[in-house]
């Protein structure tokens, strides 16, 4: 039995006698549940929707010469005070509770005749980081070397630091003349 | 082996070569700055002494002077001459006498090049160059660089004889690198 809603019980056996009015009844019904539907598309709505969402880790490394874009030493006079040189390296990260390392590779510097510059004649050495690394070479180690050098690791929790290395050249010897190229890697690696 | 079997080695190898990769790519990063070093040509020679004297023991013509060493320091980066290094000339001849010189030695003070004697025995000094020292030949890394103490013997012998009294001149030795 299906009972329409303002319709009472009286009314629907009246509309059963007469089918006529039945069908007019019905289709009247339908064309306000029509009109209302209408309505209701046109209204605001609101949907709520479980969004998902990823950051991606970001490590950021970034180095920078006081003298500006480059190593520079010299010119480098016979026994005229060593000269030094400081390049800032700065870690951004969003990584948290994540450690890194920080390692120096510098192979070759030569010279377009190409001499190499003697290995022991650059030396580094780097400081503490800011924010709890600590240097792996508080005292001058030559920093031109076939391999990578350990010179930074990061506190056990990991996360932005920043810290500075240092690059002399004693100027005790003598060189031959030329001038020496090379390229400073800094490379930041998970621990 | 069957196929399937083939297929599946055959992608976990490619997730390997592939995949491993990139994740390691993914957990280096690297920045680099260049790094110059400028180092000037440069000479430095000089003499361990001011003035030397050369004394006769008489005047006649044919005597010889007694010998004197003088020491001159050397300090060069770009030695690219191999003969005729340093020379030595008189500006102007010294009637009545004939100077002589003679490269006695060189004491090396790195393990660089070394000097030899341009020839045996003294050699005549007049207004015109002559050599005392070349570069002996090497295969060390610092072939191009100099830095010790040459050594060279002067006397004089009396063309004439010789009228008494104190005369002085002046000598020029130079070092040439090229």
């Amino acid at each position: 039995m299906i009972y329409v809603q303002g319709l009472k019980r009286n009314d629907v056996k009246y509309f059963r006698r007469h089918p006529r009015l039945w069908r007019l009844f019905a289709l009247i019904s339908l064309i306000i549940v029509s009109m209302s539907a209408g309505n209701a598309l046109a209204a605001v709505d609101t949907e709520r929707l479980e969004m998902k969402y990823e950051i991606e880790p970001v490590r950021a490394l970034q180095v920078q010469a006081d003298s500006g874009t480059i190593l520079r030493f010299g010119p480098l006079v016979p026994n005229a005070d060593m000269t030094e040189q400081i390049l800032s390296v700065s870690i951004a990260t969003n990584e948290l509770d994540a450690g890194y390392r920080i390692y120096q590779e510098l192979p070759y510097v030569t010279s377009s005749q190409g001499n190499a510059f003697p290995k022991t004649e650059v030396l580094m050495w780097a400081e503490d980081g800011k924010e709890g690394g600590v240097s792996q070479i508080k005292s001058p180690v030559p920093a031109i070397s076939k391999k990578k050098i350990l010179i930074f690791v990061s506190s056990k929790k990991g996360g932005p630091d920043s810290f500075r290395i240092h690059y002399r050249v004693p100027n005790q010897s003598i060189y031959d003349a030329g001038r020496y190229l090379g390229n400073v890697r800094i490379i930041l690696d998970a621990k | 082996m069957n196929r399937t079997g083939v297929f599946i080695g055959g992608l976990t190898l490619i997730v390997i070569f592939i995949v491993c990769p990139i994740k390691n790519a993914m957990a280096e990063t690297s920045r680099s700055i260049p790094i110059e070093i400028e180092v000037p040509q440069f000479i430095n020679f000089q003499a361990l002494q001011s003035s030397f004297m050369l004394e006769f023991p008489g005047f006649h013509q044919g005597l010889a002077s007694n010998t004197e060493s003088v020491g001159y320091f050397i300090a060069a980066n770009h030695v690219m001459r191999d003969r005729s290094l340093v020379e030595v000339l008189l500006p102007s001849e010294i009637p009545g006498i004939r100077l002589e010189a003679k490269f006695d030695r060189y004491d090396n003070q790195i393990d660089g090049s070394s000097l030899i004697a341009s020839s045996a025995g003294f050699s005549k000094i007049s207004t015109r160059p002559v050599a005392m020292a070349d570069k002996k030949k090497n295969k060390k890394k610092r072939k191009n660089q100099l830095y010790g103490n040459l050594w060279l013997q002067y006397r004089a012998l009396a063309s004439r004889d010789l009228e008494a009294g104190d005369r002085a001149a002046v000598l020029s030795v130079t070092f040439s690198d090229e």
